[in-house]
């Protein structure tokens, strides 16, 4: 019931603003008939002055150079990692990639700050291995030494 | 008041009722039309979404100012692709009408139904648009009383539906004119609401809000991983694991 009424007071609302909606659309009307044949004489002149009358605007070809600059270093850096992912699978050694490094440091206190609330062990040192260069697949392809882990 | 009612019989109160049932009706029809214009100008509005999305996305633009400013040429671009076709058809139209009234020597009436006879009703002869149609007399309505009143009740018929050769020109220009006039008016009504989507849109893109942010998010020391973050990262060890089976416990 409330819905019906609420359509019925919209109805009564817009039918006494159809005069207004009306002029206000045939304003619109008027000036984008104006508008548009302003854009075409000045897109006859564009074209025979050898430019794109509807082409790209200025912001729209940066853009368009920034999404492809990024997808140009997204392809090269996939293939790069698809190459070092080849190379350690032939060479039969265990990959590990690792794309966020936290530090442990950070880690261990959030650890020992639970720890401490909960009255339990602190956790030293020897908890959180270190994570070093030589466990990193991408230096180790850097330093060309991908392959001699089993040698 | 009293007496108007005492006086009225069963069949004139179902009529008033009657009466006050499609009066209702109009308006609610009138809210359910008002209602899908809404949402097609929101669906039409989506367009703008499109047009803005890499200009923000990869930050070439990051005023408001020059978002409206950039919104407005582009909808301006956008409108003159969508126009162009349904005012060539209403240009098409015209031309054809002017064309043909040269060939015949004078101006074509197009709202000529045929010719005036006293008393009966059109079926032949006119060179406007108006023959396709039904005319009534408008100027000289019929009147009856209802309820004591003294109403308009109807209008005279003029001319029934009837089809002429030599309003051919016309049928062309009414009909280009009709189909070229909605398209152009959705092709407006789209601007509007792409214009309306861009100014929202300029008002809400660059907003910033400090609403959702907890202590978790910020980072626990300066340039380092927030707690969020390392919630999220975190690869627990067998140690780890039991003691937080401990906590759990």
């Amino acid at each position: 019931m409330t819905g019906f009424l609420k359509t019925f007071g919209k109805g009564v609302l817009y039918v006494v603003l159809l005069p207004f909606i009306i002029a206000f659309i045939a304003i619109y009307m008027v000036y984008l008939l104006i508008t548009f044949f302003v854009m075409l004489f000045n897109n006859i002149i564009m074209f025979f002055m050898g430019k794109s009358p509807l082409g790209d605007l200025k912001e729209d070809k940066e853009a368009k150079n920034i999404i492809e600059a990024k997808e140009k270093a997204f392809n090269e850096n996939q293939d790069k990692q698809n190459q070092i992912n080849q190379n350690t699978t032939n060479n039969s050694t265990i990959t590990y990639n690792q794309n966020l490094y936290v530090s442990p440091n950070d880690l261990m206190e959030f650890f020992n700050q639970q720890a401490n609330k909960n009255n339990q062990r602190v956790l030293d040192n020897q908890s959180f291995p270190e994570i070093t260069k030589e466990d990193d697949p991408l230096f180790l392809e850097s330093t060309k030494e991908g392959g001699n882990d089993n040698e | 008041m009293n007496n108007l009612l005492i006086q009225l019989t069963d069949n004139d109160k179902r009529l008033i009722i009657c009466l006050l049932l499609i009066f209702i009706l109009v308006f609610v029809l009138a809210g359910f039309v008002g209602l899908l214009v809404q949402k097609i100008m929101r669906f039409q509005g989506k367009k703008a979404d499109d047009m803005l999305f890499n200009v923000v996305k990869t930050g070439v633009i990051t005023k408001p100012s020059k978002l409206r400013s950039y919104g407005y040429r582009k909808n301006v671009q956008l409108f003159f692709k969508q126009a162009w076709i349904p005012i060539c058809i209403m240009l098409f139209g015209t031309i054809t009408y002017f064309i043909c009234s040269a060939s015949y020597g004078y101006l074509i009436n197009l709202h000529d139904y045929g010719p005036s006879i006293d008393g009966e009703i059109v079926t032949s002869g006119g060179e406007g648009w108006t023959t396709l149609f039904f005319v009534w007399d408008l100027k000289n309505p019929m009147h009856g009383i209802f309820f004591g009143m003294n109403i308009i009740s109807g209008f005279p018929l003029l001319s029934k539906p009837h089809f002429e050769v030599v309003a051919i020109p016309s049928y062309i220009f009414f009909f280009t004119m009709v189909i070229g006039g909605i398209w152009y008016f959705v092709a407006v009504q789209a601007y509007i609401a792409r214009g309306y989507r861009i100014w929202k849109l300029s008002k809400t893109v660059f907003n910033k809000s400090l609403e959702n942010v907890t202590g978790n998010d910020l980072p626990l020391t300066k340039g380092g991983a927030s707690m969020g973050e390392i919630m999220k990262t975190r690869v627990p060890t067998q140690e780890q694991s039991n003691i937080e089976n401990n906590n759990n416990n």
